[in-house]
């Protein structure tokens, strides 16, 4: 049986524990690959045999290096995975936005307003707010325009 | 009269179907006129909505409202074939203009009969399917590619060729044909995976690909390309850029002019389940 030790990282900051993957050639020739959490020291305090055959495999700079890329490797797509759920947020929102803004175009008096800046304004809105406010102030122009109507 | 140095120029828009799309049709034309006040902007549509008094204010800014022959999804390549004008920048009822540089747009035709935005392999993803093989275009295959090339979303055209007018009919009726199973050339028997024969994209790349009739035609790609057809689903950074430079890697217009002129707002009229491509 041949065993192999792979891809070895530190699990924590004593450096006490690792994780390995674990490939094991058996002597019928069969193939079988595990991951393996091997401690440094047994209940007595001495180095386990498993750890003692993976540092013979891996050198402590390799492990070190290696799990300082993992850190920084999951760090990276921390970062991304959450930049991307605010951009896809950013996507969602102006396309609420945008749907808004249609419905606030079917309100009667801003459908029928010639008042093409104000009518703009809205259109070019960056949001709700925004969009309320010019939407307001035409309704208002509407309202003033109306005789009877402004009290 | 010649139009050879003086052609006419504007922008059509086809709304089918439902109302909603009507809605869409008008912010569109208004988002035109927003930026490009002396615009042509003329609206393909159903007869039925022409006649309806409720809706006829959302005909006001148009400079035509043309009725279609049916009411299909797909009546938006008979508008094209019978755009009024003899430069034409066809644009999808579910996009929004944002930019000035929409004044500049038939400058981009500089010579050629048609000009499309380019699907590329980044953007790949944000289309409902897009290759069949593994040829692709962005991978400097030189031949015909694997994949959906040319984006109907809006398509910027010269009629005063007269294969052009040709073109988008051929387009609208073999589409329609390929729809129904009565029209599936061999070129297509290579595709295998998908539900590409559903697309009128499928039908673009033939026509621009394989008919020996329009071979003669010239046609390019956008320089800028996803500034004219750029995907809600791209994603809106929080600090108000976009990301043509992630989806369109292989360009570099973005370097400096990264803003789009046009926002598809695909998932709008996406939740209808009548969106032609996304």
């Amino acid at each position: 049986m041949k065993k192999e030790w792979k891809h070895p990282f530190w699990e924590t900051a004593a450096k006490d524990r690792l994780t390995v993957r674990l490939n094991i050639t058996h002597d019928d020739g069969s193939f079988s690959t595990s991951v393996a959490r091997v401690s440094k020291y047994d209940e007595n305090g001495k180095l386990t045999k498993d750890y003692e055959e993976i540092l013979e495999q891996n050198e402590i700079k390799a492990i070190d290096k290696f799990t300082e890329d993992r850190l920084e490797r999951h760090r990276q797509e921390r970062e991304s995975k959450i930049q991307k759920e605010k951009e896809r947020h950013e996507a969602k929102r102006l396309e609420e936005l945008f749907n808004l803004k249609l419905q606030t175009f079917e309100i009667p008096e801003i459908k029928d307003s010639t008042n093409r800046k104000l009518k703009a304004k809205i259109r070019k809105a960056k949001n709700l707010v925004e969009m309320n406010a010019y939407a307001t102030i035409l309704l208002m122009e509407n309202m003033s325009e109306q005789p009877g109507e402004s009290n | 009269m010649n139009n050879r140095e003086n052609p006419t120029k504007g922008f059509v828009t086809v709304a089918t179907k439902r109302e909603q799309f009507l809605i869409g049709a008008d912010n569109l034309c208004q988002s035109i006129l927003d930026h490009y006040e002396d615009a042509k902007v003329t609206l393909f549509t159903e007869q039925r909505f022409i006649d309806d008094p409720n809706c006829q204010h959302f005909f006001r800014d148009f400079d035509q409202v043309i009725a279609t022959p049916r009411g299909t999804n797909r009546e938006k390549m008979w508008g094209m074939a019978n755009s009024p004008y003899d430069l034409t920048f066809y644009v999808d009822a579910d996009i929004e203009i944002v930019h000035s540089d929409i004044k500049k747009v038939f400058n981009h035709l500089d010579g050629y009969d048609m000009v499309y935005v380019n699907l590329t392999k980044e953007g790949a993803k944000h289309f409902a399917e897009w290759n069949w093989g593994p040829n692709l275009y962005d991978d400097g295959y030189k031949g015909v590619p694997d994949h959906l090339t040319h984006c109907g979303g809006v398509a910027l055209y010269d009629t005063r060729n007269p294969l052009i007018k040709e073109f988008m009919n051929d387009w609208y009726e073999l589409f329609i044909k390929q729809r129904d199973g009565t029209w599936d050339p061999i070129e297509f028997q290579s595709i295998q995976k998908g539900n590409f024969r559903q697309w009128d994209q499928l039908t673009l790349w033939w026509l621009i690909y394989h008919s020996p009739k329009y071979k003669s035609l010239k046609w390019n790609f956008f320089e800028d390309n996803y500034r004219w057809n750029y995907f809600t689903s791209f994603g809106f950074n929080i600090d108000g850029t976009h990301n043509c430079h992630k989806v369109d890697p292989n360009r570099d217009y973005w370097k400096t002019n990264p803003d789009p002129v046009v926002i598809h707002y695909s998932s709008w009229m996406d939740k209808f389940g009548d969106k032609g491509f996304l």
